[in-house]
């Protein structure tokens, strides 16, 4: 007789709605937590502390909010192309809950870092936009993740509204490594990564507030992420009895699939 | 010298008010929801028990 491994069992159960709606909403508040502490550090630091930019001056204080939001612009996008590519495949339903549930976060933080660059060019590059190769396709990120969220309202039945916007996500992939690679390709305004693989040309007293807000962004992203999860397994579970459980604190029979 | 302080300041102050809006939104429509189902909820128990 063969006894599965606990974690098999967990990653099982995890994907169960209500098994994740509970374990989502335990852990949400200490998502929360550990960003608003981060977020404070690191803006403090950020803001009062880190030294200003030889060439910059004070204005590159504005990296400690456009680098992170630029960062998990991509990171969130690249999640969402997995998480397709596995509701394409596999079909699990948990999985496409998460996938459309991230496109409103990467839209917020694409927003931040398009606007927050535009601040940041003003006193740098004496104008707040050009059709520079960089921002043009930071800029075509955004209209994808507003693109896969009407393509997702426009449908009304959701499993199919997931391997259709799923589709999309994957097709908008081609974006991101021109996002990546675009400072390389072409001739831009904008500067070459400073911090890579390879090494950093950043000093470490400006680099760990970055690092700070980078993972204040993540931890952002995991609590906001649970929380919309959560709210989109209520609304398409509404009719099933693990929600009147959840609702009305009340256990109710098992025998409609709660699955 | 260019004084670069309102760069920041909007910097700052549009990055926290995209993300506390992108916060509040599933917060505030998570209780909206909660309260609608509760409500579809107690009306259907009402009429079964009729």
């Amino acid at each position: 007789m063969s006894t599965k491994h606990p974690f098999i069992v967990f990653i099982h159960k995890l994907g169960s709605a209500p098994h994740f709606y509970r374990i989502a909403g335990r852990l949400t508040p200490w998502l929360w937590a550990v960003f608003i502490v981060l977020a404070a550090i690191g803006t403090w630091w950020g803001l009062f502390r880190a030294p200003p930019d030889y060439l910059q001056g004070e204005s590159a204080r504005i990296m400690y909010v456009h680098v992170p939001a630029a960062w998990m612009s991509m990171l969130i996008y690249s999640m969402m192309a997995v998480m397709g590519f596995i509701a394409l495949v596999w079909r699990i339903r948990l999985v496409e809950v998460l996938m459309i549930s991230s496109a409103p976060i990467g839209a917020a933080f694409t927003l931040i870092a398009l606007v927050t660059g535009s601040l940041w060019g003003r006193p740098t590059w004496g104008t707040y936009w050009v059709w520079d190769a960089r921002l043009t396709s930071e800029l075509v990120l955004l209209f994808l993740y507003l693109g896969a969220m009407g393509l997702y309202s426009a449908t009304e039945e959701p499993r199919k509204a997931a391997r259709a916007t799923s589709l999309l996500v994957l097709v908008g992939v081609v974006n991101l490594p021109i996002i990546h690679y675009s400072v390389e390709w072409w001739n831009t305004l904008h500067q070459p990564a400073s911090i890579g693989v390879k090494g950093n040309s950043i000093d470490p007293s400006m680099l760990w507030p970055l690092l700070i807000m980078a993972t204040a962004a993540k931890f952002y992203y995991g609590a906001n992420l649970l929380t919309r999860a959560r709210l989109r397994l209520l609304k398409q579970d509404r009719r099933k009895n693990w929600v009147r459980e959840v609702l009305t604190s009340k256990p109710i029979a098992r025998n409609d699939g709660d699955q | 010298m260019f004084d670069h302080s309102v760069y920041i300041v909007a910097s700052y102050l549009a990055t926290a008010i995209v993300l506390v809006w992108c916060a509040l939104s599933p917060l505030l429509k998570t209780k909206k929801v909660r309260a609608r189902l509760t409500r579809e909820i107690a009306r259907t128990g009402t009429e079964k028990s009729e």
